[in-house]
């Protein structure tokens, strides 16, 4: 084929011929130009001026790895770093200083995304993610809620898309710490008071086959698993596999003891897999163990126990499609459950990502937000490097005028500048990923990472170490680089290198400093604004004290048959509990102060959407925890019998719905329907959720079972000491039904927990800006030595002149701060942008909290000036006859 | 140059063998373009020009070839270029090597035979 006659013949490709040039040639380059020109031409015209261009990459990059002369280019760059490790040993300190920063930016940056990889970016494992959908049960106004174990059958029977389900992600489980071992045939004997808490997911048989989990040892779940009066069996996950059971091949085919129960592992699931919610459970039971493992009952079409449906729409379909097929086969079929009205269709949400659906863009936001605070510090620690480096080619503008004198190539010279801070980012990488195998582990345990997540750094940490360190290396030699390389040939020679320039900091050093005020600012305010968060979260008035308050919670929310029977149950505890000695009072609630459960109701403020808490309590339940009638009555127990429309509520709600009148007497409209008469009126408190510290909330009479079969919990006060109390309560509640297992908890420690959130993300915000701090102050005061050090035959003058030494500090600390002082100014706007992001946490403090930025600016201003101070100080003390016989 | 013979001895590497051949088979007047363009079809796998200028760098270094800038042609835009030429030496040692080769394979060959 004759290529179509072009007037304007094809060139290489303009980077290429750029990188050429880069390569030192000597007297050959002509010809070697000419050649590959040549070769190019003849390309282009047979094969195409792509391909043609491809191949002219490969030449010059050839050229770059082979040596003309025959021996491997290597050479050099083993010249470059053994002459880079002279110029280092010059100066060791700053070398060192350098070097430790850079390994702690890398290795806490890798540690930290170690983890969002464990936990967020490795996915599902599902396989065919962009297929996998969460089927949910749409009901009227857009609401969506989970199905029913009957109307999951029925879907799975009727649709045409394959539907698995998964149900108590959240479930707790007690492991006895015996595995196989010597303990088989112990029987139940195994306390599970001292056995671990694991998490168990119960699934349909076809759940982990179908979302292409292959098992790694042993057999995954079958439908014979499945079957009525099957024996339990478990898939282990590989987190925890690998971090509990040793990653011993041999426990399949085992028994364990969950919850007393004798379970055999019949396998162990892959590395990749971790089912769908934020953490893998320790374990996949099949839906037919639940009774004998979890709730006594079996699953039938009666249970109204929810589970979380999950699908694959068919080939060929669209998610529309698929939508509209199984919302027909809904409504048709599957029954809607109590109080929540008909179903109206399904609703497919993309399930195969964490970061698809609502919660992805959260996740995408978290990701991000830690990424960049990272990434800043990285920064802070690239900018240390840059200006070593800056300094040094600067020191360096003699000897490197020198060498260009005697004919070495520009590209020469910057390649040995950059092979330098190559070369130490490296080296930081390589002691990064010592201090990332110490760190990696105590960042998961601050951070309480479940024993289930898969830790174990994987390709992708590797390759992220990697590139950072390449990057902060190259990234950090080439700017001085290029600016050490610049200027004539003749200024170095002339020797009066140190006077060349200007007195003040060059423009790059300057930016580098104010880059790093900045970075630094950003961290610290954050750091401030969660440190402030977290003890205005432990001294936040929550309306009563949880000192003395226990909650006895069941550890499943499970079903119960017969609602007669469970009332009966709870009557007795009650009656048990409140008999204890050291029991002042205790009283039923759905849901226990911070025990994790909450419900809101949504009511119509002036048009507008009000959410109130709603309670579902016993009439004494307000003098139990404490709290102040300020208005009208509790309900009375013949109430709570009869179900009585009548509300207690909150003063909040009070004065909000009825400012200045009695709200006793008037009736409340939530959105669903129902219309409550207010009774009484008790004092704020906040039971849940923290950082909302919403204080509306409507008080009704426990209604049991509750909606969505949630079993109440006693809530107790006691007399001294709550944890005295425990043992009591645990055998009490042993005695009344040994099958049933409760999870007793200090209403105090749950209060902790949710206090730790703000806590983690203090302590890392801390670290981040400690290291950060630390940083910018080595490179303040490591560019301000090097530039009070050119300028010291000016200090000498100024003084000779009649400059007093006061003046000389002065000027030269107004020099210095001065890009301290713009860094700060941006670092301000940005760090009220970044505050915004983190506001959800921020218990109690406002999101442009004067303290906080007040705090980060005087520490970093203070850090600063002493930075400046020392050496400007060391500067103005110079001996004006030394430097002026010194030129 | 003395040390790098002493070190590299007067053998012939696989590739400088090819790089050799294909300069004696182009005519002994040839340079670095038609070379590339000789070892590439010749052992069918792509062959970047810094090999070649490589193995003939080494070759010129054992004194196998020799090379000398020819004239500027008007086809490479007025550009010079080094034309390569293999030297006695480098030939005797090439058809040296091709001997030892067919002694084995005769040897194998015979050894089959029998």
């Amino acid at each position: 084929v004759t290529p179509p006659f072009d007037p304007k013949p094809p060139r290489p490709p303009r980077f290429a011929r750029w990188l050429l040039r880069l390569r030192p040639l000597g007297t050959r380059r002509a010809e070697v130009t000419a050649d590959l020109d040549e070769i190019f031409a003849e390309r282009a015209a047979a094969e195409g001026a792509s391909r043609a261009a491809r191949r002219y990459y490969r030449d010059v990059l050839s050229l770059w790895t082979w040596n003309l002369s025959g021996t491997r280019l290597a050479g050099d760059a083993a010249q470059d770093l053994a002459y880079g490790l002279r110029v280092f040993r010059r100066n060791p300190g700053a070398v060192a200083i350098t070097l430790i920063g850079l390994a702690l930016a890398i290795a806490v940056s890798t540690s930290v995304f170690s983890l969002l990889n464990a936990t967020l970016l490795r996915g599902t494992g599902v396989s065919d993610p962009g297929t996998t959908v969460r089927v949910m049960c749409a009901l009227k106004d857009g609401i969506a809620t989970s199905w029913t174990y009957a109307n999951y059958l029925t879907l799975r029977e009727h649709a045409r898309m394959p539907i698995e389900a998964s149900l108590g992600d959240g479930a707790r489980f007690t492991m006895s710490p015996a595995l196989g071992r010597g303990s088989l045939g112990e029987g139940g004997a195994s306390s599970d008071d001292t056995g671990e808490p694991v998490r168990l997911s119960f699934v349909g048989e076809g759940y982990l086959r179908g979302f292409g989990a292959r098992p790694l040892h042993g057999r995954i779940l079958q439908p014979v698993d499945d079957l009525p009066g099957a024996l339990p069996v478990v898939v282990a996950s590989y987190g925890f596999w690998a971090r509990r059971l040793a990653a011993d091949p041999s426990v399949v085919g085992r028994q364990i003891w969950l919850n007393g129960i004798p379970t055999t592992v019949v396998g162990v699931a892959p590395r990749a897999f971790t089912g769908f919610s934020d953490q893998p459970p320790a374990f996949w039971a099949p839906f037919a163990s639940y009774h004998s493992l979890y709730s006594g009952s079996p699953l039938t079409r009666t249970s109204q126990v929810q589970v979380n449906v999950y699908g694959r729409i068919p080939p060929g379909a669209t998610r529309t499609q698929a939508e509209a097929e199984l919302g027909a086969v809904a409504t048709a079929a599957a029954t809607p459950g109590p109080e929540i009205g008909p179903i109206s269709g399904v609703r497919l949400d993309p399930a195969g990502s964490r970061f698809s659906g609502s919660e992805g863009v959260v996740l995408v936001l978290v990701v991000t937000l830690v990424l960049t605070l990272v990434g800043l510090v990285v920064l802070l620690a690239c900018v240390n490097v840059a200006n070593l480096q800056l300094a040094s080619a600067l020191a360096r503008r003699r000897e490197i005028g020198v060498r260009l004198a005697l004919g070495a190539a520009r590209a020469r010279i910057i390649r040995q500048l950059v092979t330098e801070s190559l070369a130490l980012g490296l080296a930081a990488g390589a002691i990064a990923l010592l201090l990332t195998i110490w760190l990696g582990p105590t960042l998961a345990a601050i951070v309480r990472l479940p024993v289930t997540v898969d830790m174990t750094p994987d390709v992708r940490v590797y390759l992220f170490l990697s590139l950072v360190s390449i990057a902060a290396g190259i990234g950090a030699g080439l700017a001085p680089a290029r600016h050490g390389t610049g200027g004539d040939l003749l200024t170095p020679l002339k020797g009066d290198g140190p006077r060349a320039g200007s007195g003040r900091p060059s423009r790059m050093r300057s930016t580098l400093i104010g880059v790093q005020a900045a970075a630094s600012l950003v961290l610290l305010v954050l750091a401030a604004l969660l440190t402030r968060a977290t003890i205005a979260a432990t001294q936040l008035d929550i309306g009563f004290d949880p000192r003395p308050l226990v909650a006895i919670a069941p550890a499943f929310g499970g079903e119960r048959t017969d609602p007669a029977k469970t009332q009966a149950h709870w009557n007795l505890a009650l009656e048990r509990v409140r008999g204890l000695p050291n029991v002042r009072a205790a009283s039923l609630t759905l849901y226990a102060p911070y025990g994790g459960l909450l419900a809101t109701r949504e009511l119509t403020r002036n048009g507008a959407r009000y959410e109130a808490y709603l309670h579902e309590t016993l009439g004494d339940y307000f003098s139990t925890i404490g709290l102040r009638l300020v208005r009208g009555r509790p309900y009375t127990a013949a109430e709570v019998t009869a179900r009585a429309k009548v509300v207690v509520i909150s003063e909040t709600l009070a004065r909000d719905f009825w400012p200045g009148q009695d709200p006793v007497g008037q009736s409340l409209a939530p959105v669903d329907g129902s219309t409550d008469t207010v009774i009484g009126v008790v004092s704020d408190a906040v039971t849940a959720r923290l950082h909302a510290r919403t204080a509306a909330a409507l008080y009704r009479p426990l209604q049991s079972p509750g909606p969505e079969n949630i079993a109440p919990s006693i809530l107790l006060r006691t007399e001294g000491p709550p944890e005295a109390v425990v043992p009591a309560l645990r055998d009490t509640m042993q005695s009344l039904d040994p099958r049933v297992r409760y999870d007793i908890i200090l209403v105090a420690t749950g209060l902790q927990n949710e206090v730790e959130e703000p806590r983690i993300m203090a302590t890392l915000a801390g670290a981040l800006a400690a290291l950060a701090l630390g940083l910018a102050i080595v490179g303040i005061y490591g560019v301000t030595t090097f530039v009070t050090g050119q300028r010291t035959r000016e200090i000498g003058l100024r003084i000779a002149v009649g400059a007093s030494r006061g003046d000389v500090l002065r000027l030269l600390l107004r020099d210095s701060l001065r890009p301290v002082a713009i860094g700060l100014a941006a670092g301000v706007v940005i760090a009220l942008l970044a505050s915004r992001l983190v506001a959800v946490v921020l218990y109690g403090v406002g999101a442009s909290d004067p303290l906080a930025f007040a705090s980060a600016i005087g520490v970093l201003l203070v850090s600063a000036a002493a930075a400046v101070f020392i050496p400007a100080r060391r500067a103005a003390r110079v001996d004006p006859a030394f430097v002026l016989r010194q030129s | 140059m003395v040390s790098m013979r002493a070190m590299k001895g007067d053998r012939l590497g696989e590739f400088e063998e090819f790089t050799l051949l294909a300069v004696r088979a182009l005519g002994d007047h040839t340079y670095a373009v038609p070379v590339q363009r000789y070892v590439e079809e010749a052992t069918a796998r792509p062959v970047s020009m810094g090999a070649i200028y490589a193995a003939l760098g080494r070759l010129e270094d054992k004194g196998f070839v020799q090379s000398s800038m020819g004239e500027a042609t008007a086809r490479r835009g007025g550009k010079p270029k080094r034309l390569f030429r293999v030297t006695p030496i480098g030939l005797k040692t090439a058809r040296e090597l091709h001997r030892v080769r067919e002694r084995i394979w005769n040897a194998i060959a015979e050894g089959r035979r029998s």
